[in-house]
This record gives C-alpha cells, structure tokens and sequence, in this order.
C-alpha cells in the first residue's frame, strides 16, 4: 500500500512540475501586442488615460479609427492596440497617444512607415533612434507625431503639445516599445 | 493660413459679395433691412467668420467662441437678435421641439469643440416664445458613443436638466429598427433623428481623411447611421450624398457648421491639431459649408481633397443638396467681430476700426478708430454699390486713438437719404469697413 502510495505522491509531483514548466514557457514565449505598450507611470508622470483598445481585425479597427483603418488594410493589418497617457508639461496635462499595429512581416510594416497617406510626409529623420528607421513631424507648437518601424511592428506616437521637452518624452515613448520588441 | 491669403482667394474668384467688417455685434438694424439690401433668395448664404484671439496655442477661449458663434448666426440670418436670429433659421420652433447638435468625436484629439457646441446651445436658449425661453433640456448633443463623447470632453447628461449629451449607443436610445437605403447599403439611422429631433445642427470639423479626402460636415454622420463602415468605398461617392439625402436627414439638417478652430491637413481622420484657422464656417447649404471646409484644407496644404468628390457629388442630380459653385453663393466675411462693451483703451497692436456710435442715427455719429502709427489715414462713406460720397478724412495722423463724426450729409453739405451706408478706413497696410444705418 505504502509502495502505491509512494508512486502515486510522485506521479502527482512530477506532473506538478511538469505543468508549472509548461507554464513557464508559455510566459517566456506569449507575447501579446499589449505587452508592447508603454506601462502606467513607467515613464515617470505619464500615467494611462481614456479607454485602451486592441483590434483583431479590419472591422474593429474601422470602428476606432474609421477612415485611418484603410492604410493598414492597404498593407496586410493584423492586429493593433492603442493606449493613451496624460502627464505635465509646461503645467498643463497634455495627452500621448501610442498606436502598435502588428503588420505581419517586416515588409509591411516598412510600407505603412512610407506610406504619405500617414501625415508624416517631409518629416525629420531621426537617426540612431528606435526601431529599423524612424521620423517625426512637428507642428507649430500645436502636437508633434512620431512613427518607427521594428520587424513586423509598426508604431505611432501623438501628443498634442509640441516643444523641444515634449519631443524627448515623446522619444522616451518610443525607445521603451522598441526595446520591448528586441 | 492668414486670413489675408484666404480672403484674397475668395476675391480672386470673384464672389458676388464680400463684406469683411468689424463691429457687426453693435448693429441693431432690423433684420428684414438688412436683408432687402444683402440677401439674394437665389444664392446660398455662407458665413465664414475668423477670430484672431479665438485661441493661443492649445487653448480655446470661450468668451471670443461665443461672440463668434453668436455674431455668424446673426450674420447667416441677418438677424440683429441672437435669439431671433436661431429662430429664423429653424422655421416653425417652438418650446415643444427638440434641436440635436451633431458632433464629430471619433478622434477625440481633434472633435468638435465642447466650447463650440455649448456656444450654440446658449444661442439657442436665446430665442423667446413669449414669456418662454426655448427650454435647454430640449437641445441634445449626440454621437455614435458615450465614449466617443467623454473622449472629447463633452459630459454624459441623459437628466431632465440641462443640455443633455449621449451619444446613440446609450442604453434606451440604438438605432431604428427600420433599413435605409443608402446607395445600396442599408443602414439604420439613430433614433435621435428618427425620433427625437425635429432640427439637426451639424458641427463638422476641420480634417482631411485618407478614404475620402476631407471631413467636414456632409462626412459628420458616425454615430447617425449604424454601419459607416459599409459606405466607405470609392471614397464615400455617393453613399455620403446619399445618407445626407434621406428625407429623416435632409428635412431636419437645417443648419450646418464647421468647427475651424483647428485643423489636420495630413494623417487624417486621426491625430492632434495641425494648424490654426480660427474660424467658423456656416451655412444652411451643406454643400456651400464644405466646399468652402475643402478650400480651407487646400490653402492650409492638403493633399487629398481630389478624393471630396463627394461634395461635388451632392451638388448634382439625384440628391442636389446644395450648391459646389461660388458664383452661386452668397459668402459673408466676418473677421474679428467685436462687443459694443470693448473698451478701445484696452485693444492695441494694429489698426482698429469701432462700430459708430449711436448705430442708427439722425443727426450725427462718432467713429472711434486706432492708428498704431503715424500714417496716411482715409476715412470715407461709400453708398452700398460703391459710390464714395463724402471724404471725411484724409490726413496724416499721430499713433493713438483718433474719432470723427459723420453728420450723415455727402461732400456738398446735402443730407444724404437714409439708409445703410458703408465707412470706410484705409491706409496703407489696412482697409477696414462698418455698416452705418442713417436714419430719417
């Protein structure tokens, strides 16, 4: 009776850590677009604002951006998620808006990055910043917007100021989700 | 923009009638006045009103938004009365009937301005049945959704008090439950408008749109139909003209608005503010509003208003929602409109041009006028086709605030007939008029 028991204990013991590695790895290897995301206060003072939403498909993402969603059909749109952020500048609360749009290949996240329908036409390089190449536009002291591209990641970056310190949060934004896709 | 490159477009092409005036606030003529010498019944009105102090940066001033809306109103109505003004344009209200304010907050960086919209709803509390004011729970502010709502700012109000604001997807509220034909596509319509409003205000706003080229007022109707996204195809041509055709839409849209405060000429429908217009722009001639939206856009640099055909689309058989061509518009230029309270001590910077005072007269008026500094100054009094018929300055003057009085009388010391008559201060680097109403 003791031998059973003693198999038995050990069986439930081995397929115990046999499901908690499994776990484990699942940790390791799931990584949703969510993850990507800025967290709360994970840049100092820039805590989430508003409603995050994440878009499976073309319809859902129609129904957060309506006629915004046709670019990222136009380049093989997989999934997106979209976080706001309020901190201060210059007293005021001023609002961050980070897009992550999974685009399925690398190819087609650098086609969005081209794309002029995006508003970033003319737009200043920004060498050695994130992602494979990245850009931002600013203007007149009303928003700045930045985009970058990483593997099969498209991202874009908007916040309605725009001044020199509001341009480095902005990039502060924008180094933390790159890092997260390496 | 300036508003200098705009108003030089507009001269360009030559409209019928261009009055860029200060001052229109001080008027007090009655409405059927004015409009026996301004209006045409064949053209379609638009107003196109700037304000220069609107806004600084990010902030929105709602003193000079309200003054703004307030005095366009007046201005599209030819209406001295703000109230009286409203009524004129939504023919047959009465404190039974109910006024939904369309407003566009899908991107909720750059909606319809709550400042905007509640400087309507305090117009339209304005008007007077009697002893009764039109009842403020009777405006609504709709669209698609709460959050959309919230997002922009506006505060969910579904009470018995106040202005209320929900948007179509607040419980009890949904779409019909009968099918619109929309160029093939079926649609629900919210029953705010099948139901509920006997008026719509459409406030559009000032964004290109990467499908459709422009977003403007015709393009203001998430949250007004169930699936937008089904009439987006061949850039909304002609579903848009389309929705706005339905008899539900088109007999209660009286009234259409587009908030320029801001725009976004590039990256559209989404994102923040690109640039700063300060300005409205009005008519009850939805097609006349936006083609004027889509000149704004293109001064201001987009590139994709060859994608609006569907304001020309409007324009023609079968929905003839207006009218595309500015020959056949009325437009009315309004910069800078001012309160009879301003005090002239306070303004400085440029040239300032005040109402005359009294407005109307009999026996003489004064006019009070800033020169910013020493300058060859003209102030002189033309008839309403243009005819100069008295000098009454004509000088070098010293910087500071200057008055003259007009006796009403031409260059030959003969009293002139009553009537509307058009002063005008020139030098320079500035030409400014005012509407002056001489008495008999």
């Amino acid at each position: 009776m003791n031998k059973y028991l003693l198999i038995l204990l050990s069986l439930i013991f081995l397929i115990g850590i046999g499901c908690e590695k499994s776990e484990s790895n699942e940790d390791e290897e799931v990584l949703t677009i969510e993850d990507l995301l800025v967290k709360d206060n994970e840049i100092t003072g820039w805590s989430y604002s508003g409603v995050r939403w994440v878009a499976n498909n073309i319809t859902e993402l129609t129904d957060y951006i309506n006629g915004g969603a046709e670019i990222y059909q136009n380049h093989g749109f997989k999934e997106a998620t979209q976080q706001s952020y309020n901190g201060t500048i210059e007293n005021g609360t001023r609002t961050i808006q980070l897009f992550i749009y999974d685009m399925d290949t690398d190819e087609n996240a650098k086609a969005v990055y081209d794309d002029p329908d995006l508003g970033l036409t003319g737009a200043t390089e920004w060498l050695d910043g994130a992602g494979e190449e990245a850009h931002y536009v600013r203007f007149g002291g009303l928003s700045q917007k930045l985009s970058f591209y990483r593997d099969k990641y498209f991202i874009l970056i908007d916040l309605n100021f725009d001044t020199d310190e509001s341009l480095n949060i902005v990039k502060q934004f924008a180094l933390n989700v790159d890092g997260k896709i390496q | 923009m300036s508003s200098d490159s705009f108003l030089s477009k507009i001269e360009r092409r030559d409209f019928l009638r261009i009055l860029a005036f200060t001052g229109v606030s001080g008027l007090i003529y009655p409405g059927n006045l004015i409009s026996s010498i301004l209006s045409n019944k064949d053209l379609s009105r638009v107003v196109i009103i700037e304000h220069s102090e609107a806004t600084s940066g990010t902030t929105i001033y709602p003193d000079k938004v309200q003054l703004m809306m307030d005095t366009a109103v007046k201005g599209l109505a030819q209406i001295e009365d703000v109230g009286e003004a409203w009524k004129f344009l939504l023919p047959e209200i009465n404190t039974n009937s109910t006024v939904a304010i369309k407003v566009n907050c899908i991107n909720s960086s750059l909606s319809s301005h709550p400042e905007v919209a509640f400087a309507i709803a305090e117009g339209l509390k304005q008007m007077s049945f009697g002893a009764n004011m039109f009842p403020e729970n009777n405006i609504i502010i709709y669209d698609r959704a709460n959050s959309d709502l919230t997002s922009a700012g506006y505060t969910i109000n579904t009470s018995e008090t106040g202005v209320r604001c929900f948007g179509t997807n607040n419980p009890g509220i949904g779409y019909s439950t009968e099918f619109y034909d929309v160029n093939g596509s079926n649609q629900k319509i919210s029953t705010i408008v099948t139901e509920m409003a006997n008026y719509i205000i459409n406030l559009g706003v000032l964004k290109n749109h990467s499908i459709a080229g422009v977003t403007l007022c015709l393009k203001n109707h998430y949250g007004t139909c169930s699936y937008p996204g089904q009439i987006h195809s061949n850039a909304c041509d002609p579903y848009i003209a389309a929705l706005n055709a339905l008899p539900v839409i088109r007999n209660k849209q009286t009234i259409n608005i587009i908030d320029a405060l801001y725009g976004i000429y590039s990256g559209g429908p989404f994102g923040n503010p690109q640039f700063i217009a300060n300005k409205f722009i009005l008519s009850q001639d939805i097609v006349a509003a936006d083609y004027w939206g889509r000149e704004l856009l293109e001064e201001n640099g987009c590139n994709t208003i060859y994608n609006a055909h569907y304001i020309d689309t409007a324009a023609q058989d079968p929905y003839n929602l207006g009218t595309n061509d500015p020959e056949e518009m009325d437009v009315l230029n309004i910069l800078n409109p001012v309160t009879g309270t301003d005090n002239p001590s306070s303004v400085s910077g440029g040239f300032q041009l005040k109402q005359n005072f009294p407005n109307p007269f009999h026996f003489q008026t004064q006019i009070d006028f800033y020169v910013p500094g020493k300058s060859d100054v003209q102030f002189s009094i033309y008839t309403y086709d243009g005819q100069k018929v008295r000098e009454i300055i004509s000088s070098t003057l010293q910087p500071g605030w200057h008055n003259t009085i007009w006796d009403g009388n031409n260059n030959y010391g003969q009293k002139l007939k009553a009537g509307l008559y058009i002063g005008q201060l020139k030098s320079n680097s500035y030409n400014k008029s005012i509407i002056i109403h001489l008495m008999k």
